[in-house]
This record gives C-alpha cells, sequence and structure tokens, in this order.
C-alpha cells in the first residue's frame, strides 16, 4: 500500500489554517470588547466635561441652588458608569491576550479622580448633603482576593444605601501620578484599604459596618 | 542473562525536579501569559492530530476478502494468579465461529492463588504449569515450543475475544504476505466506574482511530497485550518475545518492523479487555507501559528519525515523544491556573469569613477571557472529532450523556497521565542504569 506523504502537507496546512482562524476570533473577539469598553469610557469622559462645565457655571455665577439638584444627577448618572466600567477594565486586563487595556484603565482611573473630587467640590458648595464618598484601595484582580471580597461587599453597599458613592483605585499603579499621590496622601500601605469621611481603613470592613460609617440611607 | 536494574529510587530528587520544571513553567507564564505557554505545545499537538486524521480520511479500505482455507491457530494464553479471569477468557475462546483448527495453550507462570489447579482440569485446553514465575514474555516462549498452529493468538488472561475476532483478524493477517501481525480494536470490558468510563474513551480513541490512522501510514506503534495475533513463522524468525522487557507487546512491534514486516490492524476484531479501577493500579500499569517504552527507544534508538523504518521512524517515533512531551507542558500549565484558582478561592473565601459569610459571588475565580476560551475551543476541535470518529470505528452511538466524561478526559485525565508521564521518567532517570549480567 502506497502512502500517501501528502498528508503531512495537508496536516501543516489544516494546523496552519486553524491556528489562522482561532488568532482572528479571539482577536476580534477582543477588538470588539475593547471598542465597546472604549466608547463607554468616552462617554464617561464627556460625562465628566458636562458635569465640570455645570460645576464652573455654578460657582461663576453663584448660581448653586438651581444647579445643585442638576449637578447631583448629572454626577450620579456618571457614578454608575463608572463603577460599571471598573470591572469590565479589570476584567479585560486580566484576561486580554492581545490587546493591552493599560491606557484606557489609566483614562479611566484619571476620570475616576476627577469625579471624586468633583463630589467633594459639590458637597462643600451645595451644602448639606447625605452623600458618603468611599474611596477604594485595591492591587491586581488575581493577586488580592480580600480586595475581590471587599470590592464584592462595597457592591451590596452601594445597592442598599442611596448615599453611598464608591470610587475604586489600584494603589500598585506606577505611570498615574495622581493616583501614587493619593495613596501617598492617605497612606495606604496595604490593600484592601478604604477611606471614608478621610479616615483609613486597613482591615476589612464588614457590611454593617460601612453602612454605619456612612450612615446609610435606604 | 538477565536485566538488573541499579540504584535506587529517589522520590525526593523526582519531587525536586517537577517542582523545579512546575515553577520554570509558572514564571514563563507569568512574564508572558499563559496563552502563550500553551501554544506551541498545542500546535504539536494539532499537527499530530491533523496529521492522523488526514491519514485517516486518506486511507483506502482494505480487501474484504477471506483466505480459502483458514490457517491453524493456537491461541496463547500467559496467566499469573488470574483465578477471577481466566475461566471467562478461555470461554470467550472457546466460543469462537474461527472456522480452522483452534488450540488453546494456557500458561501458568507460577500462580499461587490456586488458578493453576483449575487449568488443569479444563476441557479443551492444553495447560502448561511452570514452576517459577519467569514473566510474561518467557511464558508466552514457552508455549510457543509447544504451539502447532501456523498463527499464534496472544491473549491476555483479563480480556474477551468476541465470537468473530480471530476470524476476522487472520482475515486481515492474510491479506498481504507482508504482514508480521495484526492488531485488534481493544475495548474496555464493562466500563462501570467512572475511571473505566474514562478509560474507555481512551481504548476508543487510541485503538479505535489513531490505530486505524497509523495503519494508513504503516505506522502502527503497538502489538498490543491484551491480543494480537502474529504469523508463527515471524515470531520464530525473530526469536520470539523479548523476554527482559516490561513491554513486551512495544518491543515485539518494534522489533517485526526491524525485520521488514508489516503490522496490519482490523477494527472489526473486537477484544474486550478488563482496566485498572484504582488510580493505583493504573498507576502501576502506566509506570511498566511509559517506562518500557523509555527502555524501547533507547534499545531501538537506530529506529528515531531513520528513513528507512518509513513513517514510523520519522514521524510517529519521534512525535509520539513530542505529543508527550507537550502534554506534559500542557499539564503543568493547566495546573499552574488551577493551583493559583484554588490559592485566590482559599483568599476570597478566608475574607469572605471575616467579613461575615455573606458572600456567593465568585465571578473572579475564572481568569479566562472569552477569547481565550474561544480560541481554546477552536484548537480542540479535530480532538472533538477524533472521539467522534473513534465512535464509528467502534461502531459505538455516540451519546451526549457522554459529554461529561470526554471532558474530564481531556482536562483532568491527560493531566493525570501527563504526571505518571513525567513520574516515569524520572524513575527511569533515577533508576536508569540497566545492566545486563
Amino acid at each position: 500500500m502506497e502512502v500517501n506523504k501528502g498528508i503531512f502537507i495537508k496536516a501543516a496546512v489544516a494546523t496552519l489554517a486553524l491556528f489562522a482562524i482561532s488568532l482572528f476570533v479571539g482577536y476580534s473577539i477582543e477588538s470588539d470588547n475593547y471598542s465597546r469598553t472604549e466608547a463607554r469610557v468616552s462617554q464617561l469622559e464627556s460625562g465628566l466635561e458636562t458635569s465640570l462645565l455645570f460645576l464652573m457655571f455654578m460657582q461663576t455665577h453663584n448660581q448653586s441652588d438651581a444647579m445643585c439638584s442638576v449637578l447631583k444627577s448629572q454626577l450620579d448618572d456618571s457614578a454608575q458608569r463608572t463603577y460599571d466600567l471598573y470591572g469590565i477594565l479589570e476584567q479585560g486586563k486580566e484576561t486580554g491576550i492581545f490587546i493591552g487595556y493599560q491606557d484606557l484603565r489609566n483614562k479611566y482611573f484619571l476620570a475616576n479622580m476627577q469625579f471624586y473630587l468633583m463630589l467633594r467640590q459639590y458637597m462643600q458648595t451645595c451644602g448639606n448633603t447625605n452623600l458618603e464618598p468611599i474611596l477604594f484601595f485595591y492591587t491586581a484582580y488575581n493577586d488580592c482576593p480580600s480586595c475581590v471580597a471587599q470590592g464584592r461587599v462595597l457592591d451590596s453597599v452601594r445597592a442598599e444605601c442611596s448615599n453611598a458613592r464608591v470610587y475604586a483605585f489600584p494603589a500598585d499603579v506606577q505611570d498615574v501620578t495622581m493616583i501614587k499621590y493619593f495613596t501617598k496622601y492617605y497612606q495606604v500601605g496595604r490593600t484592601p484599604a478604604l477611606v471614608i469621611n478621610d479616615q483609613r481603613y486597613d482591615d476589612l470592613l464588614t457590611k454593617d459596618r460601612i453602612e454605619a460609617l456612612i450612615n446609610c440611607s435606604k | 542473562m538477565s536485566l538488573q536494574i541499579k540504584g535506587k529510587p529517589q522520590p525526593l530528587v523526582t519531587l525536586a525536579i517537577l517542582l523545579a520544571i512546575g515553577i520554570l513553567i509558572g514564571l514563563t507564564i507569568k512574564s508572558i501569559g499563559y496563552f502563550w505557554v500553551m501554544l506551541v505545545p498545542n500546535i504539536f499537538l494539532v499537527v499530530l492530530t491533523l496529521s492522523l486524521l488526514m491519514a485517516y480520511f486518506d486511507r483506502q479500505d482494505p480487501s474484504k476478502a477471506e483466505p480459502a482455507v483458514y490457517p491453524s491457530l493456537s491461541v496463547l494464553i500467559p496467566s499469573y494468579n488470574s483465578k477471577s479471569t481466566i475461566v471467562r477468557t478461555i470461554k470467550s475462546i472457546q466460543a469462537s465461529d474461527y472456522p480452522g483448527k483452534l488450540e488453546i495453550i494456557a500458561v501458568d507462570d507460577g500462580s499461587t492463588d490456586g488458578s493453576r489447579e483449575m487449568l488443569k482440569g479444563m476441557k479443551g485446553v492444553t495447560p502448561l504449569l511452570l514452576d517459577k514465575n519467569g514473566g510474561k514474555a518467557h511464558a508466552l516462549n514457552t508455549a510457543m515450543k509447544i504451539a502447532k498452529g501456523d498463527v499464534i493468538a496472544c491473549v491476555d488472561s483479563d480480556s474477551y475475544p468476541e465470537p468473530s475476532a480471530f476470524r476476522k483478524a487472520i482475515a486481515a493477517l492474510y491479506r498481504d504476505k507482508r504482514n508480521g501481525a495484526v492488531t485488534c480494536f481493544i475495548r474496555v470490558d464493562k466500563p462501570d466506574s467512572l475511571l473505566k468510563k474514562i478509560q474507555d474513551i481512551e481504548y476508543l480513541t487510541g485503538f479505535g482511530f489513531s490505530q486505524m490512522a497509523t495503519s494508513a501510514i504503516e505506522a502502527i506503534f503497538v502489538t498490543p497485550g491484551p491480543t494480537t495475533i502474529f504469523r508463527k513463522t515471524a515470531l520464530d524468525e525473530l526469536g520470539g518475545f523479548d523476554e527482559e522487557n516490561i513491554t513486551e507487546d512495544l518491543e515485539i512491534a518494534w522489533r517485526l518492523r526491524k525485520h521488514g514486516y508489516r503490522i496490519d490492524y482490523t477494527p472489526e476484531a473486537l477484544i474486550y479487555t478488563d482496566v485498572p479501577n484504582t488510580l493505583g493500579s493504573l498507576f502501576k500499569q502506566r509506570m511498566r507501559w511509559y517506562r518500557g517504552k523509555f527502555f524501547n527507544i533507547r534499545k531501538h534508538s537506530d529506529m528515531l528519525f531513520n528513513p528507512k523504518y518509513g513513517l514510523f521512524g520519522v514521524f510517529v517515533l519521534p512525535f509520539s515523544f513530542s505529543a508527550e512531551l507537550s502534554g506534559i507542558v500542557l499539564s503543568f500549565s493547566f495546573l499552574y491556573l488551577l493551583l493559583r484558582q484554588a490559592i485566590w478561592f482559599s483568599g476570597f473565601m478566608a475574607s469572605n469569613i471575616a467579613l461575615g459569610g455573606s458572600l456567593t459571588d465568585l465571578t473572579g475565580m475564572i481568569g479566562l477571557g472569552m477569547s481565550a476560551m474561544v480560541m481554546g475551543l477552536l484548537l480542540v476541535s479535530p480532538w472533538f472529532l477524533v472521539v467522534y470518529l473513534s465512535h464509528v470505528i467502534g461502531r459505538k452511538k455516540f451519546k451526549i450523556e457522554e459529554t461529561p466524561v470526554i471532558g474530564i478526559f481531556f482536562l483532568f485525565y491527560g493531566i493525570l497521565i501527563s504526571f505518571f508521564y513525567c513520574i516515569s521518567f524520572f524513575q527511569e532517570i533515577n533508576r536508569s542504569d540497566y545492566r545486563w549480567k
């Protein structure tokens, strides 16, 4: 029986084709995810600009009474979108093969930080709001399961307390100067760490404890 | 002359080397990502699998002609302490529809469980009772001296040929004058436990698809111990089985090839065999198989990459080692992922307890993205085709209920077998100083 050695050429071609298809499909999926996430970050940035303009208008024209509620609803809307994006970006960073999420993450963290600072300004300008910003410092998703656990607790705090506003930042990020400054300012040495009412907490905080600290409005 | 193994096994050294490999792979994954670490061994496996698939689809159906006169057949059953199975083996052979003359020689290799007494009283069986346990190859060689048949069937004492198996196998043996042996389709007898069910898939793909594909390129790797049919003249020319070999079935296949004989295969000759039902017995069996393979590659190293032996020398032999090496890298990588997830999970659970134990969302457990999962599935798709084709060859209906077992076979059994392979390799290194005395 004559052995057809052409089968090996066919097998090599088929292997190349299979790998090419796999790489193409894998890249397409990631690229699609990245584009959608990028669009959401852009949306966030544009929301940020709008909020910033509201705040500037308010401060310039001393229109706090009329504008406070508008700015609050603007900040509330952005807070929800910001927090959702946090999970998507972290997941993308962990599981991406072809596309790095670093630039997008950095953009996001800067926007997030601006939102946090804007909320603080809003609270000062608009006076007696019962909003409670919580800063959450964590490290890389897979290396810090306790950060994930603390994050889950914050998810449920956010769901239950209408006054809770959570802003998450990676404490180990090296290339965003402002985050480095933030962690230095709050003296974050270990993760997870929470900052509530400018007080840092290095231990894991239960839901009840956090709710008590922020006077949870249900 | 007997084979001696110098030196003692060193489990700590083995463990240290295994750990070192694990750490090396772990560090590589950490720096370049698990996907790229897994890619290279996967390419090897996909090329191998697709080559076999191409060979399978390219094969010509052999002639179904039966010999005008069936030759006389001697069935040799080497037996050692197989009281619980040998009677069934003999009865299944006696139920054979073989049209030619058939004799059964049961060789008791110094059993101590009372099976030799059982053999004495069995009708239609020539008992050959050896006083001392000398090993399977020795038992077979001794039986061959008194065998009268032109064809020799070696049947393990825990294997059960279907009634038509010998007729079909000998028809295949006689379809080509160069055939020195014919291998049969070995299936797991009564796969009633999870471990047996997994081995059923392994045997189905190994003795079904792989054997069929390698026979299409004339490169069958082994003449399986449970049952293989040999031309007696071929065995005589080779001087019988190598009595110093722990895998005489592998060695005889390679030696047949060296002497210019073909090894054919017929999936129609069905043989059922008992397989290990515990991890311990599986481990022992695989240590013997893999160490035997290492031993034989050293003994017949001249065959490796040697075009004189056709695709067996230049493709099947080297690729079988590459595939196992790839399996080891993949297994370590997969284990690394599992270990990382296990550490993550324990850390998460510890935090969960500290937080009052109310967290149930484990989304962070899966460290694989959608792209990696889809790509992984695409790359293993040829293997699913192999499993399906093996069912077709075995005329076994593919049932959807088998899917979890197939999943375990691919994901976990492969890892287990790779570790066995690794351990056998290090055992071989530790105790590798074979010498002839």
